[in-house]
């Protein structure tokens, strides 16, 4: 569903991502791991073009996009299909709970009010915060807001959801309330893309793992494969290292 | 004294309610449309437009209000361009306005943060979408309370109109001055009119700042 080959990207002469190939099935839970400053944001945001990959090209339900001399209109034609959370959440912050979650309805995509916020009352209630739909982001916890994004993320009913890092910038007893939502969309059978520094989850919850390195994706497989037998000695020092810091 | 203060104080006034005020309004709403539309533009680094909107700017924010009206109303007739005071004066007022306004809006757009435009745009809005419905009442919030300020500065400098013979109340202060030979009272008493009107906008200020504080507290 999701296909990206020679992806590269770069910040003045810093080569961030180099010949960058992946490819996420309907239904996938993929998550991709590997350490700080591997360039996983980055590649996320290219696949989303929030960064501007400067080779490429990208096949996303059999339209092929080239990374080059992609249009706006195309652009804009893609985030319609697709939904991302961020680290930071980033919900609109004069808007309320629910009025996030409506505003990619109603202005983006032109539905009438009262259907745009019963859909948006579901998708709250869906990730547990329907009792909170008129409270504005800066009265809610960074796990509230994580959910509501995440909810946000739903109403528009995406092919993919990228998700970049979604529980980094939370306290770690807010974590679990945010990965249990996303367990809860996995199970669902929705199509996910996850950059994560979870272990566990990433191990229990996906069913595919890239692992990046030095803007590269050094290997690349089924999660049991990767998880119990590596190939590349990097991605096995990796992931020991990953579970040792979480004390398994 | 007092006679002449009070039969002189309506006569003030009134040409501050008919003609002061709505010179403000409409000049500072206009001024409102130029700083946003500007700053926009700004903000987006729209080439040449975003060039000469930093000319204009420069222009208008580097040369004194009163030269500027001079240059509208006695100059412009020269070229052919003759302009009544009270437009030639909602002209210049709101064109001076809007330079310096304009600024404080791309300031204020510039501190929302970059992650509010993505999030817009990965919803599936537009620019422009994102733009209005999103960042820009943001930043209008933080422009605020310099705006406003501005605003009030605004009511005093239309006293500078009656260099180009509109006739607010300075214009009529110094018309009855010339028949009473009262400056020190007549002139105290405009300026307590103009205190009166300041006092008065700063007062809506500091309701308008509350209300939209609260706005976002709603559920506090
Ligand atoms: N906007 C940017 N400008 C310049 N360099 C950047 C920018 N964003 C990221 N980088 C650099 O790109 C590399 C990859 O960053 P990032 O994608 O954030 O990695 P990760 O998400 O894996 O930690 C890092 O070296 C980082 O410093
Ligand atoms: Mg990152």
């Amino acid at each position: 569903m999701l296909a990206v080959e020679h992806l590269k990207k770069s910040f003045g002469d810093m080569t961030v991502l180099e010949d960058i190939g992946l490819t996420v099935e309907k239904g996938d839970v993929a998550v991709i791991l590997g350490p700080s400053g591997a360039g996983k944001t980055t590649l996320l945001r290219c696949l989303n073009f929030l960064e501007h990959a400067e080779e490429g090209t990208l096949v996303f339900q059999g339209q092929s996009f080239d990374l080059r001399t992609v249009r706006s209109d195309a652009i804009r034609a893609y985030r319609m299909r697709t939904a991302f959370v961020f680290q930071g959440f980033h919900l609109f912050l004069n808007k309320t709970a629910l009025d996030n979650v409506t505003e990619g309805l109603i202005v983006a995509r032109g539905m009438e009010q009262k259907p745009a916020r019963e859909k948006a009352m579901e998708m709250l209630e869906k990730v547990g915060m329907a009792d909170h739909a008129s409270f504005f982001p800066g009265k809610l916890s960074g796990g509230q807001q994580q959910r509501v994004a995440i909810a946000r993320a739903l109403a528009t009913d995406p092919q993919i959801i990228f998700f970049d890092e979604p529980t980094s910038a939370l306290d770690p007893e807010l974590t679990g309330e945010v990965l249990a939502v996303m367990k809860k969309l996995a199970e669902e059978g929705r199509t996910m893309l996850i950059v994560t520094h979870e272990m566990q989850f990433a191990k229990t919850v996906s069913n595919r793992v890239f692992f990046m390195e030095d803007g590269r994706i050094v290997e690349s497989g089924k999660t049991g494969e990767i998880f119990t037998h590596p190939r590349e000695e990097r991605t096995r020092a990796f992931l020991q290292i990953g579970t040792d810091e979480r004390g398994e | 004294m007092l006679a002449l203060f009070l039969e002189s104080f309506p006569k003030i006034l009134v040409p501050g309610l008919l003609v002061t005020i709505p010179l403000t309004a409409i000049s500072f709403a206009l001024a409102m449309v130029i700083a946003i539309f500007v700053a926009m533009i700004r903000f987006a680094r729209i080439p040449v437009l975003s060039q000469l909107m930093q000319i204009y700017i420069w222009i208008f924010r580097g040369t004194p209000l009163l030269v500027q009206l001079f240059v509208v109303f006695y100059g412009l007739p020269h070229a052919g361009l003759l302009i009544d005071p009270f437009p030639a004066a909602v002209l210049v007022f709101s064109l001076n306005e809007g330079a310096y306004c304009a600024e404080t809006v791309r300031a204020a757009i510039e501190a929302v943060p970059q992650g509010q435009l993505e999030a817009g745009y990965c919803v599936g809005m537009t620019y422009l979408q994102t733009m209005r419905r999103i960042i820009l009442p943001q930043a209008m919030r933080t422009a605020f309370p310099p705006l406003s300020n501005s605003l009030i500065a605004m009511v005093k400098d239309t006293s500078l109109a009656a260099n180009i013979t509109v006739t607010e109340m300075l214009m009529v202060t110094q018309r009855i001055v010339a028949r009473t030979y009262e400056p020190l009272l007549l002139y105290v008493e405009v300026g307590l009119i103009y205190l009166i009107f300041s006092t008065v906008f700063t007062f809506l200020q500091r309701a308008g700042e509350k209300k939209l504080n609260t706005y976002m507290e709603r559920e506090a």
